[in-house]
Parts: C-alpha cells; structure tokens; sequence
C-alpha cells in the first residue's frame, strides 16, 4: 500500500448496485486507477463493512432505511469529497416512487398473510427499519457531486475519476449530462 | 403588420409589430427554451421557461410579449438562467418523473431542457402526488405523473381537431388531464386521432402498440403520404427493425396542424391481416401457390378468352398504377371503373342536367372554416374524411353556423346548431326546400300536401324552413356532401338547391387517390366472364364485394387476406401503402409524393410494372 496515493471508498445503499457495474465496465482504466488510488470499503472488490478516513467517499441508491442514514452520515464524516453515482443517490431514484403510499401500508401489503396465515411484517432487531419516505443522498448528508444516469455510463464513472484526480470536483456539462 | 426593429442581447433584428417576442427571436435564430409553446397552437404563457429581460429589466414570457416600439430584449441573463432553471425544477418537482423507465426517456423535451441546464440535483424537496394513469383506452394512455401541464393536448383537441375532448380537471397538485367531464378515455368522446401524443413534450400520452420500440432518435423515419382518405396528409413513418413505431402528421400549415386521424396514424400499426405474399390458383377446391411468372401467364389466358371482363381498380392506388391498369385493361377490351368514380359521374351527369358551372364546387377544402353557413348532408365523414370533419368542428367552435342532415345519428351533435334527422331517402326535404325557394312558403304550408309529397317519408316543415332561411342569407355557404350518398335525386336536388342559393359545394367520394377524374370510366356488365379486381391496400368494401360476386372468374390482387381473396380465383399480391412509390392527387387536386418506407415483402417491384407485363402488347 503506497501512502500516497487517494483513498476511496464507496458503497451501496437501496440500490441494485448497477452503477458499481458499470464502474467495473471502465475495462483496463481501472488498472491506471488503481496505481493512483486506494481502495478503502467497496462492496463489489472487498469485504470491509466500516469506513476509515477517506479521500472520497461515493455513494449509490436511495435511502430507504435507518442502515442507510448511517452509511451516509458515517461515510460523510470520513471523507472530503462525496460523490453521489446514479439516479438514485442522486434524485430518489425508482424507490422514492413508494413515497406515494404510506409505509407502514406497504409493509403490511408486503408480508402480512402473504406466504401462508402465520407470515408477518419481519420484526427483529437485526432488520433496519424504513424510513417515512426514500430519499436521495443530499437530503440527508451533503453531497459535493453529483453523477446521475440510470445507470451512469463507465464513461461518465471514469471522467469522475479523472475529474477528482486532476483535484476538481466533477460537474458534468449539458454535453454530458444524461438520466 | 408594419416593421420595426427589436434590439435583442444588444443586436437588431427585424421584426414585426404585434408579432410575440418569441416568433421574432425564432425566426432571427436566436434560441430561447419553450415547454408549452407549439409552433400549430396558441401560446398560454404556462410553462415560464421563454421569460426574457424588458427594457426596464422587466421579467416577461416571450411567447406572449408583443413587439413594440423602441423595445429592447436580453434573453439570456444570468438572473434569467437561474428563474428558468428554478422553474424547470420546479415542473420536475410537482409531478413524478421516473425517466428510467420512462417510455419517452431520450425523447423527452422536459428531459432535453433538464440536461440544457445542467440539472443534476434539487434544491427542493420532491410533492410525490398521487395521479391517475388513465389506460382505459386501447392505445392511447394519459400518464398524469408525466405531464408537466403545458395544456398542448388541450389545445391541440381544441384548436386543431375542434374535438375539445381533453381539459384541466381538478386544482393545485390535483391538477389533471381529463377526458370529457371526467369519464374514462375509451368511453369518451375521443376520435382517436392521436394529436394529443403527437404535441405532448413528455412521456405522459402515449400510445400502447409504439412504446418501447424505440424513441423517434433511434429510428429511420421517411416522409410519405397517407392514402386512407382523399385528404392525402403527409406522414412521416418512424421505423426500426423493420416495424412502423409511430406516425406523425407533416402537414404543419395553419389549418392541418401536423393532424392526422386513426386511419392514418394507428391503423397501419395495429393492422393485423395476413399478407398475400404469393400469386395463388384455386381450382377445384385445391390452392396452388406460385410465383408472380405464372401468375402473369394465367392472368393473361383468362384475360385473353374473356368476352366481357370488368375491371374494378382501388381508390387507394397511386395515379401511375391505376393508369398502367387502365390501359392495359382496355387493350383486353375491358370495362373499366374505380371505387368511388360512381358518385363522380352522377355529379357530372347532375351537373349538366341542372346547368351548373364547375365554380360552385370548391378545390380547397379548408375554405370550411370560412363559411357563414355549413350545410352537412351524411355526417358520415366524420368518419370517411377526418380531416374535414375537424375542419368543420373548428368553424362552428368560431361562430359558423351547422346544420346537418342524417339519415341516422348526427356525428356532430356536440357541434351542430341545428341537426335534422330524416328516414331516408333524403331527397325529399332538399326537393321541397327548392319549392319554397321558388315558389314562397306557401308551397309548404298545407300540411296535408307535404304529407302526400312525402310518402310517409317524416319531414317536419320547420326543418325546411330552418334550411331555407339560412341559406337565403347574402352569406357565404358552403353545402358539404358526404361520400355515402347514394341515390341520384338527392345528390340532384342538392345541387339545384346550391345552384338556386348561389352556395357552394364540397362533394365527396369514396376514393383517396382523385386521378381517376382523368380517366373515363364507366357502369361495368352485369354478368362478366372475368372480373380483375385492382383492390390494393384498400380494405374490402361494399362495390367490391358485389362486383366480386358478379364474376364467374374472379382475379383479386390485394395485400392482405380478406373476403374478397377468398372468394377469388385467382389471387395476385400487391404493393402495401408503404411500399409503393408514386403520386396521388387529393380533393383539392394536388399531386402528392408516396415514398418507399419499407422494401416490397412480395416478388413485385410496382404494380405499374406488373400489369405492363401483362399487357399484349410487348413493351
């Protein structure tokens, strides 16, 4: 491990980790990337669940439960720079559309006498509970950039590299902006 | 309109007193985003997206600011950028906007303005309303989540088919589309004709059997026109993988509107007959499929030892190969006759009985809509031609007044001032209208007298007198007569009753391509050895199937299977409306290009090539 090189680390919330394919999909760049950066927490390539200090932090999916709200807030407290990959972490995402019912609601439709006349809303300690409504990252946790598309392209993954390596915080242009 | 000069960002431009900001600026190339706006339709000033800078730093919207004196513009302020942008977001916001899977993703002009400005994230929080998706219908769909309340469709529905059956229901984040007052779409008073998904900028009406086969971007598209009616509209066909996605209207001058009715716009998508792809033999019960060679050779024996062949060719082929079928029918000594060419020759026949010059029938159509008075017999049109239908909703929306006589419901009832309903025949009611015309109401007043007249036949004299006194008037009225009249003393009553008025007629028949009129044509036998039965892409209908069952021999050369096939003979495949190429003539007598859209799916490379080849003489 080189001590100079920037620390990354990345997760998934409530999401279908389709933009971290897609990070994959950056072919051969991710071996120049990995001489410049260090990957701290990343669910697709390691199986590190806490964050140290980090560079950049970037996140994809919507918040939908309380496990959720603390990888933002824990990953926000751990990095400089966060980065919000995909529609989801950005705008809400295609969770937020059970923002329309009222979720207690949806839980009972969900499970209640769904397998057969003993199955239940799941109610345990280890389950995170959900949150009133699905939100995108920023409104919980302040985001610095933002990568949206459904999900973003390698293309668009790897100019955010190039963009924070170069020291900038990546802002893409009309010529480059797609949901 | 008198010229001025707009400064516009510090430049002159030319531009025309009265004319809005915006028309300038556009036609002067200079760019400023519009939701709402549509370039067919009235400007409501919804969407705030056009706000420009006035002299003063004045915020307006463009699409409803008139130029005037010494007016100067900015259009692209940095206080202007961040209002649009607040707006745009603000649209965004109030509705539920899912563009990934979104059947307009990347079709989208909200989607398009969105990335225009950089939006990649919000500053305020999402209203999640809860909205109806209105699906009742068989392929048009209202996705109220998706619309973004720019009233396009509104006022297409009104302003272009004069149908008004889409409007604003409820207020505030309940504010939707809806359909009459309220109903589902299916049960309302929708024709189908599409308008409203052609103008709406989002995914939010769309139609079931296009979605998601592709967005216009990602198709070839060719310009054509339809041949389902006389109005000849132009289209422009969007294809991918070899399948019609969509269908737009072209026709984008101020009366049309880029309309386009079911016929043309749903119809060839949705169509599902089987195609004719071989020349097939029926003899003695069995079928026999062959190839276009053969089929040549055993048209040509039957033609050859015919004595009385009859030849029947479709309203809905074009000009050259109606010809090429003309003159090689006629070198077999053939009578010939085209569907529709009936009507047109009892008007001719009509025309000279009553001695009435050709100028009392219009050659523009859309005059309609700027008649004092509208006389519809057969409101039927409302179905055979779509187009003028609508053109006649729209005139009597603006003050014409309608009166319509049916034998059955009046089509046009939500629009008709008066509706007369008679048993038919019809012909009646016009003959005494004339009487009263010449001879004074006295000729009507006993009662008992009309009743002997009419045969039993109910016509109210009040109808008679509502006719009448209409068209009296020293007023411009135009008499429109659908193409499913049929009996000769109506279409002649009619035409006196115009002659005697001094109206003017619009006279219908029931095929799309009017070539014919250069032709001569004539009544076909009544027992023919041999009918060849030119029926194209059009539908089987009426005269053909009593000409087909006249025929001893019947050859039927059609693109899909049908009655008429079944009964034939002998069955020779055709060119659909999107594989031939050619010119139609409309009503109004223009010629109109057809294009290739898709490559032939028979062995036939034109139907004009084709009866060249079976012409006697070698070519």
């Amino acid at each position: 491990m080189g001590d100079d090189k920037i620390r990354v680390a990345t997760a998934c919330m409530c999401g279908c980790s389709g933009c971290h394919m897609s990070f994959l999909d950056v072919d051969e760049y991710i071996k120049d990337l990995a001489e410049e950066v260090e990957f701290q927490s990343s669910h697709v390539i390691m199986d590190i669940k806490n964050f140290e200090e980090v560079d950049i932090g970037i996140l994809e999916g919507t918040i939908t439960n309380e496990e959720n709200v603390e990888v933002a807030q824990e990953l926000r407290e751990n990095c400089d720079i966060l980065v919000a990959w995909g529609d989801c972490a950005c705008f809400g995402g295609i969770m937020t559309m059970r923002n329309f019912e009222d979720v207690d609601d949806i839980l009972e439709e969900c499970y209640k006498d769904k397998g057969d006349e003993k199955s239940e809303i799941p109610d345990d300690e280890s389950i995170p509970s959900l949150t009133k409504k699905a939100k995108g990252v920023d409104e919980i946790v302040e985001v610095d950039a933002y990568i949206p598309g459904c999900p973003p392209s390698a293309e668009l993954i790897k100019y955010g590299f190039e963009e924070l390596l170069e020291g900038r915080t990546p802002k893409l242009d009309k010529d480059r902006l797609i949901y | 309109m008198s010229e001025v000069e707009l400064k516009v960002n510090g430049e002159k431009i030319p531009a025309e007193k009265g004319e809005t900001v915006l028309s300038a600026c556009e036609r002067n190339g200079i760019e400023i985003p519009t939701l709402c706006e549509h370039d067919a339709l009235e400007n409501v000033m919804a969407c705030r997206l056009c706000v420009v800078e006035v002299n003063n730093g004045q915020i307006e919207p463009s699409c409803g600011l008139k130029v005037g004196e010494d007016m100067e513009i900015k259009t692209h302020t940095e206080k202007l950028e961040k209002y649009r942008k607040m707006n745009l977001e603000l649209i965004y916001l109030n509705e539920n906007h899912f563009c990934m899977f979104c059947e307009s993703d990347g079709d989208c002009e909200l989607q398009d303005l969105m990335w225009e400005h950089e939006i990649d994230s919000f500053n305020f929080p999402r209203a999640f309303p809860k909205q109806e998706v209105e699906a009742s219908h068989d392929f048009l769909v209202i996705d109220n989540n998706r619309c973004v309340k720019c009233g396009r469709c509104v006022r297409a529905c009104e302003e272009i088919v004069g149908n008004q059956t889409l409007g604003f229901g409820g207020r505030g984040l309940d504010n939707e589309i809806v359909a009459d007052t309220d109903v589902p779409l299916a049960e309302s008073s929708c024709i189908e004709c599409g308008m409203c998904q052609q103008v709406c900028p989002t995914g939010a009406i769309f139609n079931k059997q296009s979605m998601f086969k592709g967005t216009t971007r990602e198709c070839d598209s060719t310009q054509t026109t339809c041949m389902k009616c006389s109005m000849g509209c132009g289209t422009e066909v969007y294809k991918r993988s070899g399948n019609i996605v969509e269908i737009m209207g072209t026709d984008l001058e101020e009366e049309f509107g880029g309309q386009l009715c079911k016929m043309g716009r749903f119809d060839p998508i949705i169509e599902e007959n089987e195609r004719i792809d071989r020349v097939i033999i029926r003899k003695d019960g069995e079928e026999i499929k062959t190839d276009i060679k053969e089929g040549i050779e055993k048209v040509k024996d039957k033609l050859e030892n015919a004595d009385r062949i009859n030849a029947l060719a479709s309203g809905e082929a074009t000009s050259e190969d109606i010809d090429a079928f003309e003159k090689t029918m006629r070198q077999y000594d053939a009578l010939f006759d085209v569907v529709g060419a009936e009507r047109h020759r009892i008007e001719g026949e009509v025309m000279r009985r009553v001695n009435m010059i050709k100028g009392h029938l219009i050659d523009d159509i859309s005059e309609v809509m700027k008649a004092d008075h509208l006389l519809v017999y057969d409101t039927s049109i409302v179905e055979t031609h779509p187009i003028l239908a609508s053109f006649i909703r729209r005139a009597a929306i603006n003050g014409t007044k309608l009166i319509t006589v049916d034998t059955g419901e009046d089509k046009f009832w939500r629009h008709s001032d008066i509706s007369i309903s008679i048993e038919s025949p019809n012909t009646q009611l016009t003959r005494l209208v004339n009487e009263v015309i010449k001879e004074g109401v006295a000729s009507i007043q006993d009662l008992s007298r009309v009743s002997s007249i009419l045969g039993g036949v109910k016509v109210h004299p009040e109808d008679i007198m509502t006719i009448v006194r209409n068209l009296e008037e020293d007023t411009y009225d135009i008499i429109v007569l659908g193409s499913e009249m049929p009996d000769r003393w109506s279409i002649r009553h009619i035409f006196e009753l115009a002659k005697l008025e001094g109206s003017y007629l619009i006279s219908l028949n029931k095929a799309a391509n009017q070539y014919f009129k250069k032709l001569e044509t004539e009544e076909l036998y009544n027992n023919p050895d041999v009918t060849y039965l030119y029926a194209s892409d059009e539908k089987a209908n009426e005269k053909m199937i009593e000409e087909a069952e006249k025929a001893d021999y019947l050859i039927v050369q059609a693109t899909k299977k049908s009655e008429l096939t079944d009964m034939a003979d002998l069955v020779i495949p055709s060119l659909t409306m999107f594989e031939k190429r050619g010119t139609i003539e409309n009503i109004d007598g223009e010629e109109k290009t057809l294009n290739r859209v898709f490559e032939p799916q028979v062995e036939l490379e034109s139907e004009k090539n084709f009866f060249e080849k079976l012409s006697t003489k070698e070519v």
